[in-house]
């Protein structure tokens, strides 16, 4: 959203679908959305919505089979990351984008030390000798805060707590200074106060070292000292798509303004908190017209028949809604 | 890691004496008068009665059991009666050649084994993952008898290549000799070979849906990094595992291919003793290969800790 920065990252009508013996299942159906230098950007929304599979498919790291991009393109630096050979790519992962994922106890190789799992990626794309990728990755450790880490550098993943392996991961991911951390919900296997330190430290380093960060996550509270804008998915699709106060106190679908009133805020004063009835949709199967249709508060006749384009609904404020100009009309009536 | 080895070692002690004790019993129930068959034809009444008070025969079963016991930490097996020696001697002559054989065969699993569960993973539902999963089914459908006996068939009788039978004489060649080993390391190796082929093959497949598989790619490692330095080293665990404790029944197990191949080993002095009752010579032997056993599985326990940094005991303590 950030128009003033210089463009990074520019994902354009990403689809990639899982072919699978039940039918072909479209987790991500048509993504597109832009990354400044600098910029965080917070995907949201519901489990099996697409988030990580849109991370997955900007590395080309989708399984395959059964999995494929299907159409779109990923231009990261002027380069279309979903042409690239082999070889290229791996040259863009963990070098130009590094990326750290939702659960720290499972995502470290359990028979290697921490030191040698961060010292790899700089040895391999940066060149350095062994003892420079050691001194570089015990650095690296001191940058996410972790104490003694000369002595932490020696140790295995299990003698670490699961905040701390997550920071190793943080070390790891930036250790080659990439332009881009891309973070699949970082903090969603953590303890509540962990959660907070983890996301401040990716706020902190995101204006230290001037990182893009592409943050998924379905919790809110998260996102909101984070990020500058706010991608909303919904069954493989954008419906909301603008700066992180409009998308706030501002909603112009549904969907995330169902999705704001169903966290407890301090600033509000309410007395229950709203629930989206129903489950999401089958991503075989998806409903005719609006995807969200079966489950809106505001749904109308329209809603079932025709899919709603995304569209501005005022400047810099996406929303694939077919109320979305006069929606704060429409919705009026519902909240009261 | 001191008082890991000590504690297992004291287990071996217990299990040993419990072996022991199995084994006596069980050859004392089997039917037959041991006096009878040690001492030579139309011995008298009195002749037997010697022999029984010789060889302790007349006493309790648990005095002769403790009898026995007492031999064991100097190795005192007591003397076989059908070979008129030391039991202790004759071990020491097949020992080796048993040991040897089933280095041999192990070797053959690691190799052939290993490298065939891997391919046929990385490559999954190719051409060289049916035929490993083709060839693996019928070895380890196949009985170790019959191994032998095409393998004689076509190396020996029709190809002339190798040696039908025996071991290499004193004073063979090293390269000359190992022609000896071929067939029966083979024969003894194949089950074997196709268990871990098929166990390393699904270990691997397992490792590579793993998180931290999909962490090493977005490093921006290659597939071969990948594979083989982050799958192989957690892949290998349980493989190793078995091949392990595989080593010990290679060497105690060899018996039908030490009989077929006509082996010098102790398999084939342990199946001669059983048929003519030589108690001494039979647990003896079994004495000995429980130890072996034993003592490998505590080779594989230390080896296991230095492949899986998390039951390296006593180095543990969480950091927070």
């Amino acid at each position: 959203m950030g128009a003033n920065g210089e463009r990074l990252l520019e994902v354009r009508g990403l689809k990639t679908y899982f072919h699978t013996q039940a039918g072909v299942v479209k987790a991500v159906d048509g993504v597109s959305f832009d990354l400044d230098r600098g910029e965080a950007l917070a995907v949201v929304g519901e489990s099996g919505c697409g988030k990580s599979v849109t991370a997955l498919s900007i590395l080309n790291l989708i399984p395959d089979p059964p999995g494929k991009v299907e159409e779109g393109e990923v231009i990261f630096e002027g380069r279309n990351l979903l042409e690239l050979s082999d070889r290229e790519i791996r040259q863009v992962r963990g070098n130009h984008i590094g990326m750290i994922f939702q659960d720290p106890m499972t995502s470290l190789n359990p028979v290697f030390t921490i030191g040698n799992q961060i010292r790899e990626p700089i040895q391999i794309h940066l060149g350095l000798s062994r003892k420079e990728a050691k001194q570089r990755a015990i650095e690296l450790l001191e940058m996410v805060e972790i104490p003694q880490a000369e002595k932490r550098y020696k140790m295995y993943p299990h003698e670490f707590s699961g905040g701390m392996r997550q920071r190793a991961m943080i070390a790891m991911a930036l250790s080659c200074e990439p332009m881009m951390l891309i973070a699949d919900e970082p903090s969603t296997a953590l303890d509540v106060t962990i959660q907070a330190q983890i996301m401040e430290l990716i706020g902190r380093l995101q204006r230290e070292i001037n990182l893009a960060v592409m943050l998924i996550t379905h919790d809110l509270g998260v996102v909101a000292g984070v990020a500058e804008a706010v991608l909303v998915m919904y069954a493989g699709k954008v419906v909301e798509y603008a700066d992180i106060g409009r998308v706030y106190y501002n909603s112009r679908h549904p969907y995330a303004w169902s999705l704001m009133r169903s966290v407890p805020r301090m600033d509000e004063k309410r007395e229950r908190l709203l629930t989206i009835g129903g489950s999401p949709p089958s991503l075989i199967n998806l409903p005719p017209g609006c995807s969200f249709s079966p489950r809106c508060p505001f749904a109308e006749e329209i809603c079932s028949e025709q899919e709603p384009p995304l569209v501005e609904a005022e400047p810099g404020h996406l929303s694939a809604c077919h109320f979305a100009r006069d929606f704060e009309r429409h919705g009026k009536g519902v909240e009261d | 890691m001191l008082i890991f080895i000590l504690r297992r070692l004291y287990q071996t002690v217990i299990v040993v004496i419990g072996v022991v004790l199995l084994l006596s019993f069980m050859m004392t129930i089997i039917p037959g008068d041991v006096a009878q068959m040690r001492a030579p034809k139309g011995a008298t009444e009195e002749m037997l009665q010697n022999i029984r008070e010789k060889f302790h025969l007349d006493k309790p079963f648990f005095s002769r059991f403790w009898i026995y016991l007492k031999g064991l930490p100097t190795f005192d097996l007591g003397d076989s009666f059908t070979y008129k020696r030391p039991v202790m001697d004759i071990i020491r002559e097949g020992l080796p050649w048993s040991i040897k054989l089933a280095i041999v065969a192990e070797i053959i699993i690691i190799i052939l084994g290993i490298l065939a569960g891997v391919i046929s993973s990385v490559s999954r539902y190719s051409f060289w993952d049916v035929l490993v999963t083709i060839t693996t089914t019928i070895l380890v459908a196949m009985p170790i008898y019959w191994i032998g006996r095409l393998l004689q068939l076509f190396f020996s009788q029709w190809l002339s290549w190798l040696p039908a039978a025996g071991a290499p004489p004193p004073g063979t060649a090293f390269f000359t000799g190992l022609k000896y080993y071929i067939m029966p390391a083979v024969a003894l190796a194949a089950i074997s070979t196709a268990y871990v082929a098929r166990m390393q093959r699904s270990s691997m497949l397992e490792v590579m849906r793993q998180d931290y598989i999909q962490t090493a790619r977005a490093k921006g490692l290659s597939n071969r990094r990948v594979t083989y330095k982050h799958g192989l080293k957690n892949g290998l665990i349980p493989v190793v595992t078995y091949i392990g404790i595989d080593f010990g029944v290679l060497i105690g197990a060899a018996v039908l291919t030490e009989i077929i191949f006509n082996w010098p080993g102790i398999g084939h002095k342990v199946y001669n003793a059983v048929l003519q009752r030589d108690h001494t010579m039979v647990i003896g032997t079994v004495f000995v290969l429980v130890l072996i056993f034993v003592f490998i599985n505590l080779l594989v326990d230390i080896s296991y800790a230095f492949l899986d940094p998390r039951i390296r005991l006593g180095g543990g303590q969480e950091v927070t």
